[in-house]
């Protein structure tokens, strides 16, 4: 009852007609933004965040929110368009929306992503204002030594299920958490690693290393693949509407997917991407015609899209209730917040309750405003993809130098953009996952007090991390993040050879 | 995309069915792993370095630092292990070595570094000369290059992106972009 009383003060809120303006903008916004091919929701809240200032911080929240909603659809628009997902959580809705596409039924693909989208969303946000208040309350008994090994865990299952490797995973983290002691060190007043460079002592603008990691490379990777010839656009053909037959194969995967997106969501590591993968392989497994799948199902369009906008409400419920962001595009939220001197967490459910259930209730709108801008205007949305990457991708660049630019005012931002793009590119280009970085990047300092913290008040005796049960939980959840990419290929392997036997 | 992306996903660079992984592959690992020491090894020299502070802080401004670059060195020796699998792997098989997908190619090198000369030549006129100019001569020049067979739709979409960036920003969000060599 506590948490319907506060929602209702949420709904008050965001349903202020500037607020619900700035649900209606940063939908519109995000989805313009995020069907431009490439572009994710985290580079996508980035390149927008400049639009946001000077924006009472509630409104620019709830703008925000809605933007990071926006591009999570626009992503899937490209994904089912062009075969070019906005980031990995997309990657799963191609397999099947892109071949739906080729088939002619882009618009069904689209729509059922788009009502997909909608009930997922709907649903966690449901399930987000249940669980926000018990979690906030558990989160209060977390001291610096929890902090750290939540921390810890979140870092530790971003670097090891985002990537091909976990040698790879656990080296981008560690470079972010390298970048992050760069600056004054917080407790003793020291200068670390900025070679006297003034600009250097705030240490590392979190924007800066966002919009270079995700925007600039991306910009490099899009006129390489245009160089090369690899952009294909696929024009949109036939009915935009489901068929009967599509909404009857449609329901159950969007159930599945909703449930299986919003607990994976939850925890830290690659919650959306790890929730789409599990979908589509539960609605392979349980369909007739699995050996159809990828050939364009739209089975495996529903359940992956459900799955991918559920797991945005629960990804919400460990930013809001202990600021821990579980994803990349959570994390420039988390860098948001912070930049308008909030800290998401517990404290925040008391000293903010307008804003934290302001936002949550927005989220409700924001489902709706995207159903309702997003079926009758997919054919709208689809024309951006016509514009010529030569022409658009260059805008990107300039639209970046104006979001890093307008922090600060400050050039030498600039160039460390560009030098993340330079590093993004060669991430991707090795197979380098870039969110662990990105994650240890905001996290880093955080994690550094507590863990200093910690061990100053235990005296520097090292146990203080093993001594509460909520401790030794985190790190055993750590130590399992960390074994699955070792232990699943062993299983792959002895499958393979039991599978092997009869033949011989 | 085809279904058996699946088995590899994210982005993995396992090679095909019935190929090995090619030889360029442990280069280019070896090049990482080295990367990777040379990079532990520098941040550890220069954590060593920082000067401890005699107040304050008991622990010293070091102690996360060197928890860092000892992460540093065990992806470093991770790496290595792997790069010794693979070594061993590729010996042992007799299948043929993948068709060459090498993710850096010449061509690919020199437009990532004349994009990025190029950019660095904006950044570095964007407050002299301006946003509207430096912005219009910036996105000219490259669409020209990625769009080479329309000049006039370049200008206009430079000139007309230049203007609109700069009316939505400075004049209705007010967010300071550098005026330069223009009055306004």
């Amino acid at each position: 009852m506590e948490a319907f009383g506060h929602l209702m003060h949420g709904f008050a809120v965001a349903l202020q007609p500037v607020n619900l303006a700035y649900v209606f903008v940063g939908c519109l916004l995000g989805t313009v933004i995020g069907v431009l091919p490439g572009i994710g929701p985290a580079a996508a809240i980035a390149l927008l965040l400049p639009i946001t200032y000077g924006i009472e911080p509630t409104s620019a929240l709830i703008m925000l929110a809605g933007i990071y909603y926006g591009a999570m659809y626009g992503g899937s628009t490209t994904s089912i368009l062009i075969n070019t997902p906005g980031e990995s959580s997309s990657v799963m809705t191609a397999l099947d929306g892109y071949q739906m596409a080729r088939n002619g039924r882009a618009g069904a693909a689209l729509a059922i992503s788009a009502i997909a989208s909608f009930i997922a969303g709907t649903v966690s946000v449901v399930l987000l204002s249940l669980l926000a208040v018990p979690l906030a309350g558990v989160a209060l008994k977390f001291g610096p030594a929890e902090y750290f090994t939540l921390m810890l865990f979140a870092m530790t299952a971003i670097a090891a299920l985002t990537g091909p490797s976990l040698s790879k995973g656990l080296l981008s983290m560690f470079l972010g958490l390298m970048f992050a002691t760069i600056g004054i060190d917080l407790q003793s007043g020291q200068q670390r690693y900025t070679f006297d460079l003034p600009e250097l002592q705030d240490g590392i603008g979190f924007i800066v290393v966002v919009v270079g990691l995700f925007a600039i490379a991306e910009v490099f990777c899009g006129l390489e693949d245009h160089l090369k010839g690899k952009s294909e656009i696929i024009r949109i053909s036939g009915r935009l509407w489901l068929t009967r037959d599509e909404w009857r194969r449609s329901v159950m995967p969007i159930v599945r997917g909703t449930g299986i997106g919003f607990f994976k969501g939850v925890l830290p590591g690659a919650g959306a991407t790890i929730a789409t993968i599990l979908s589509y392989s539960v609605e392979r497994m349980v369909s007739r015609e699995p050996q159809r799948f990828g050939t364009g199902m739209i089975e495996g369009v529903a359940g992956p899209e459900a799955a991918n906008n559920a797991s945005t409400g629960g990804a919400m419920v460990p930013l809001l209730t202990l600021g821990i962001p579980g994803s990349g595009s959570t994390a420039v939220l988390l860098a948001a917040f912070i930049m308008y001197g909030l800290q998401p967490g517990p404290l925040l459910f008391e000293k903010r309750p307008d804003l934290v259930w302001g936002l949550i209730a927005s989220m409700y709108l924001g489902n709706v405003v995207l159903l309702v801008l997003n079926l009758p205007l997919v054919g709208v949305f689809v024309r951006l993809l016509y514009i010529p990457i030569g022409l658009l991708l260059p805008m990107v660049i300039s639209i970046s130098a104006i979001g890093i630019f307008a922090v600060n005012g400050n050039l030498f931002e600039l160039y460390l953009a560009l030098g993340f793009g330079v590093i993004g590119y060669g991430f991707r280009k090795l197979a380098i996952p870039v969110a662990p970085l990105v994650l240890s990047l905001v996290l880093g300092g955080m994690m550094e007090q507590a863990f200093r913290q910690a061990m100053t008040i235990s005296g520097a005796d090292v146990g203080v991390f093993v001594r509460s049960p909520i401790c030794v939980v985190l790190l055993a959840a750590s130590v399992i993040a960390l074994s699955i990419p070792l232990v699943v290929p062993l299983f792959k392997r002895s499958a393979l050879i039991a599978a092997a036997r009869p033949a011989q | 995309m085809s279904e058996s992306d699946l088995a590899d996903l994210p982005a993995t660079r396992a090679p095909q069915p019935g190929f090995r992984q090619p030889r360029h592959a442990l280069w280019t690992a070896g090049g990482l792993l080295l990367a990777t020491l040379a990079i532990a090894s520098g941040y550890l020299y220069l954590t060593l370095a920082l000067p401890t502070p005699a107040v304050a802080d008991p622990l010293g401004p070091q102690i996360f630092p060197m928890l860092v670059s000892g992460g540093l060195f065990l992806c470093g020796a991770m790496m290595g292990l792997e790069l010794w699998r693979s070594r061993i792997a590729i010996r042992r098989t007799a299948l043929p070595a993948a068709p060459s997908e090498t993710s850096f190619d010449l061509r690919s090198a020199l437009m990532v570094a004349g994009i990025t000369g190029w950019t660095a030549l904006y950044f570095f006129v964007f407050e002299r000369v301006g946003f509207v100019v430096s912005t219009i001569v910036f996105l000219f020049g490259l669409m020209s290059v990625f769009n080479a067979r329309h000049p006039v739709v370049n200008a206009a979409c430079a000139t007309g992106f230049a203007f609109g960036a700069w009316l939505l920003f400075v004049k209705v969000l007010s967010v300071r972009l550098p005026s330069g060599i223009l009055p306004f």
